[in-house]
């Protein structure tokens, strides 16, 4: 090649090299970024669209007003001390225990939210938490009874399948002069509002939600250990 | 018929250069146009068909929103239920259930064996120290041996026992074990949730 044709060459590549920079980048650059935009507008047009249908079908379901009264008492949104105490006091009533004592404390504390050991993988249905919002809180208590201690056992029944949430930390049992005492230590729990984000997965109810909720007085009950399969004690605080 | 090229060999050079060169610009200016064009064609793509696009798109979202207000206090209802029902799932896997724990205490118990105290705490260790009486050495150990054999404890040990006598002249032996409680039992009594 002479040396025009080389100019020529030259010429032309800076030409290309500038049309490229100055108009075709910028161009790309925005048409991609809009693609993008666009293509993160549909999905959040599916989600929301998702959102609107989920609730839509939520407005029908009469039972959500129930599910959510029950969701609210059994981890309310505040200290709720006084129902606490009727609680406590009801569950031992019910299983002919007399109440000596309750005592709460109501400085309470946020705990640290325990791991969910029970179910690590991830579904679009399953809630997901987020770092917002206030933590569960605690509300500590101590309580006295006494009666006997096949009764006993039917009051840590009853709380364990209360509709609240509690959970008994610590007891001490004793059999003085014939009669049976326990002291329980546990704790109740709170939390101001919820810490979940509004998403469609955050929004679906899950049918384990509603079993566990509609089904407080069974759900998480223990086996009832055959007593067979022991010495036939009953009362192991009675004598022999 | 014979075409002969009389010019002199120069002048070939020349004109063949000269079409050298014609063919280079051509070729060039075809790119640059080419890429010129090509500028415009993606910008006009953006421009009328994308953005559009995004706009209709987002037209709809916000229209999807606003319509969605109106189920504000549905959707705090469902977020507040499907959060207690997380948080209920997290504090039940870590819950002990006493009413079974005791239960497979009791069905430890041996006949001859009262039990006048116990103490449990599972943020001590150990979780359980629990005072007996008996009348053998047999039935606290065979006591001890079963709490062993349980899957809800582990652990056991005699702590003291002392023998004594009561006002009918028959040997007493008062005990003390201690043991802790299996922690797969929690997990174990919790999953066995739903019926």
């Amino acid at each position: 090649m002479n040396k025009t044709s080389w100019t020529i060459v030259i010429v032309s590549l800076i030409i290309s090299v500038a049309i490229g920079f100055f108009l075709i980048r910028p161009v790309v650059f925005s048409s991609w970024k809009t693609y993008k935009s666009d293509q993160q507008a549909k999905k959040d047009l599916t989600e929301t669209s998702g959102l609107k249908d989920t609730l839509a079908k939520l407005i029908k379901d009469t039972q959500l007003n129930n599910l959510y009264t029950v969701a609210s008492s059994y981890i309310p949104e505040t200290a709720d001390s006084g129902n606490l105490i009727i609680e406590l006091s009801g569950a031992a009533e019910q299983a002919n225990m007399k109440v000596n004592g309750i005592s709460l404390d109501t400085t309470s504390q946020p705990q640290a939210a325990p791991e969910d050991t029970t179910n690590k993988t991830t579904t679009p249905k399953t809630p997901s938490s987020t770092t917002t919002g206030s933590s569960l809180q605690e509300v500590p208590f101590t309580m006295k009874i006494s009666g006997t201690f096949a009764d006993f056992q039917k009051f840590l029944q009853n709380i364990e399948t209360s509709s609240r949430l509690i959970s008994v930390t610590a007891l001490s049992l004793a059999q003085q002069n014939n009669a049976f005492s326990a002291q329980i230590s546990g704790k109740a729990y709170w939390k101001k509002g919820t810490s979940l984000d509004k998403t469609l997965a955050n929004i679906q109810i899950s049918q384990d939600t509603i079993n566990k909720f509609q089904n407080l007085k069974s759900y998480g009950n223990p086996i009832n250990l055959p007593v067979e399969s022991g010495f036939g004690r009953i009362d192991p605080f009675a004598g022999f | 018929m014979v075409n002969i090229n009389l010019l002199p060999p120069e002048n070939k050079l020349k004109v063949k250069q000269a079409k050298q060169s014609a063919n280079i610009f051509s070729i060039c200016l075809v790119v640059v146009i080419l890429l010129g064009v090509s500028s415009f064609i993606l910008k006009a793509l953006k421009n009328d068909l994308l953005q559009p696009e995004l706009d209709n798109t987002q037209k709809q979202i916000e229209t999807q929103k606003a319509q969605l207000s109106s189920y504000n206090d549905l959707e705090n209802k469902a977020l507040l239920i499907n959060d207690r029902g997380q948080l209920a799932s997290q504090v039940g896997s870590q819950k002990a259930y006493w009413s079974q724990i005791l239960q497979d205490l009791v069905n430890d118990v041996p006949t001859n064996v009262q039990v006048s105290s116990l103490t449990a705490d599972l943020s001590k260790s150990p979780n359980f120290v629990l005072q007996g009486v008996t009348d053998s050495d047999r039935d606290a150990i065979k006591f001890k041996d079963k709490l062993e054999s349980s899957s809800f404890f582990k652990d056991v040990n005699f702590k003291s026992s002392t023998t004594s006598q009561d006002q009918t002249s028959s040997q007493k032996l008062t005990f003390s074990l201690e043991f802790n409680l299996e922690q797969k039992s929690l997990s174990t009594s919790s999953n066995k949730g739903v019926k």
